[in-house]
């Protein structure tokens, strides 16, 4: 049984069939990275998985446990889901900073919440000198101590991202989702970002789902590539598998668009 | 009994109910408005059909003829009076008539019919992805709420809210239609004496009182100025 496996996912809007039973297995510290087109259904399968869309049916479990069944999850109360997708963050395209809080804020506020409410509860939970020591580690991790009391708005997109990683682990996630984390920003900040969530694989060995375009970063940090296209439950495989081997006309097809888009 | 200290006096007891009626309706009107505006965007059909209804009606007639509903009729169908106030602290029950209270009701509803308007059209200007951020990182509802939407939602809309308040100062002299005896009633029980130079007297309170406010929201925004929504 794999860390994490997700099973014949199926989600459509209305009439339009978006995820036609998507599925994939994911060991503990591996990266898989999800390419396609756009409109293939990349961001609604993340939303999926972090709850933010329900299934029309499918499954999700994480080191055994079933956390989402299409059958019974709408049924779900918010407490529930809200104790169920703490097993997974997610940093999303345009950031999403709440621009009130300065980035050391921004990365308090749900540790924060999440102690108060584990003291509430009689738990163990950190003092409020822990909770500061753990955001500064976090700042550290995508380098950003010296930005610490900049709001939102004072930050590069770079910056605001790294901001937006380091507050997605805030709650110690079990796997990080990452949707296009890049595609918002201009072309000479990516590589700050990229370059932080390759060391939280090298480093921290976080489990990680990215959604990107960005073909030489996902061959070169994946373990697995996800290949989303219409109307499929999509392939998957090794970079090497779907990069070079594939015979797959779609993948060839999308990947000759991407390296000719490089060449331009 | 017509120097300018004892007008003075006049008009200050009047513009006392005004102040009263001005910071008693924003005291209830904001926060009733917020809980409209909740039930106008409520999931739940009915509610929100209904607060859209009300909204509709409060906003679409004069505040005029809903004071006088408001003081009339429930006496006249019901035989329901507006409350005498017996504190026995004097000021208080000849400040808080039975005329004031009526009014006071009036101007609460329909103000918080025009907050809640605004509120509304603040909290659904809040990008989705705020509140998908909050659910992702484990918080609660509420919590997104009050901890991360509400400032940004107060940013957005205190524009349009200092235009009702601007509105607001000079409504209170609506009450005067049911002779409540605030700053209007005095100028014109003058006039009617034959004082023309008061009424120019009652304007100048007027605008002295919306200045205040006007610098007051000002640093209000000023405030806020450190973030970007
Ligand atoms: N909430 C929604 N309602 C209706 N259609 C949606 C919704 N979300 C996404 N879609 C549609 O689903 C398709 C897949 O969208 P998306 O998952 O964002 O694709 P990708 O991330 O691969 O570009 C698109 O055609 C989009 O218009
Ligand atoms: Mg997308």
């Amino acid at each position: 049984m794999a860390f994490l496996e997700v099973r014949e996912i199926y989600k459509s809007f209305g009439k339009s069939n978006i995820l036609n039973g998507v599925g994939f297995d994911l060991e503990n510290g591996e990266v898989l990275s999800i390419i396609g087109s756009s409109g293939n259904g990349k961001t609604t399968l993340l939303r999926c998985i972090n709850f933010l869309e329900t299934v029309d049916s499918g499954t999700v479990t994480l080191n055994g446990e079933l956390l989402l069944d299409g059958e019974s999850s709408k049924k779900e109360k918010e407490s529930e889901i809200r104790e169920k997708r703490l097993h997974f963050g997610l940093v999303f395209q345009q950031f999403n900073l709440f621009p009130q809080y300065t980035a050391f804020n921004n990365i308090k506020l749900p540790l924060e919440l999440m102690e108060k409410e584990r003291a509430k509860k009689g738990l163990k939970s950190l003092t409020d000198g822990d909770i500061d020591k753990e955001v500064h580690s976090l700042l550290k991790k995508v380098g950003l101590e010296a930005k610490k009391d900049l709001y939102p708005c004072q930050l590069s997109g770079g910056q605001q991202q790294r901001v937006a990683i380091a507050r997605a682990m805030a709650l110690k996630p079990d796997v990080l989702c990452f949707d296009e984390p890049t595609s918002a920003l201009d072309p000479e900040l990516t590589g700050e970002v990229l370059k932080v969530i390759r060391e939280l694989k090298e480093k921290e060995k976080i489990t990680m789902i990215i959604v990107t375009h960005e073909m030489e970063f996902a061959k070169n940090i994946s373990d697995k590539i996800l290949f989303l296209s219409r109307g499929t439950a999509g392939e998957i495989g090794t970079p090497k598998q779907l990069f070079e081997e594939s015979d797959n006309p779609e993948i060839r097809k999308f990947l000759k668009t991407y390296s000719e888009e490089q060449t331009i | 009994m017509t120097t300018f200290g004892s007008i003075t006096l006049n008009l200050l007891n009047g513009f006392t109910s005004s102040l009263v009626l001005f910071f008693l309706t924003l005291l209830f009107a904001l926060p009733l408005g917020l809980m409209m505006a909740f039930c106008s965007m409520s999931k739940f059909k009915p509610l929100s059909i209904l607060m859209k209804i009300i909204v509709w009606v409060l906003r679409g007639t004069p505040l005029m003829l809903q004071i006088f509903v408001i003081f009339y009729v429930p006496g006249i169908l019901f035989g329901f009076t507006w409350p005498i106030m017996h504190t026995g602290w004097e000021w208080f029950d000849t400040v808080f008539s039975t005329r004031l209270i009526a009014a006071l009701v009036a101007f609460i509803i329909n103000y918080a019919a025009y907050f809640s308007e605004i509120y509304r059209g603040g909290i659904q200007s809040i990008s989705k992805g705020q509140y998908e951020a909050g659910h992702v990182l484990g918080m609660t509802k509420r919590d997104i709420f009050f901890k991360v939407i509400l400032l940004q939602v107060i940013k957005r809309i205190i524009p349009p809210m200092s235009n009702e308040v601007i509105t607001l100062v000079k409504d209170t002299s609506l009450a005067n239609v049911i002779a409540v005896t605030e700053l209007m009633y005095e100028a014109h029980l003058l006039l009617t004496k034959g004082l023309i130079w008061p009424i120019f007297y009652a304007g100048v309170f007027y605008l002295v009182f919306n200045g205040v406010v006007t610098v007051g929201l000002g640093y209000l925004e000023k405030k806020l100025d450190y973030f970007k929504v």
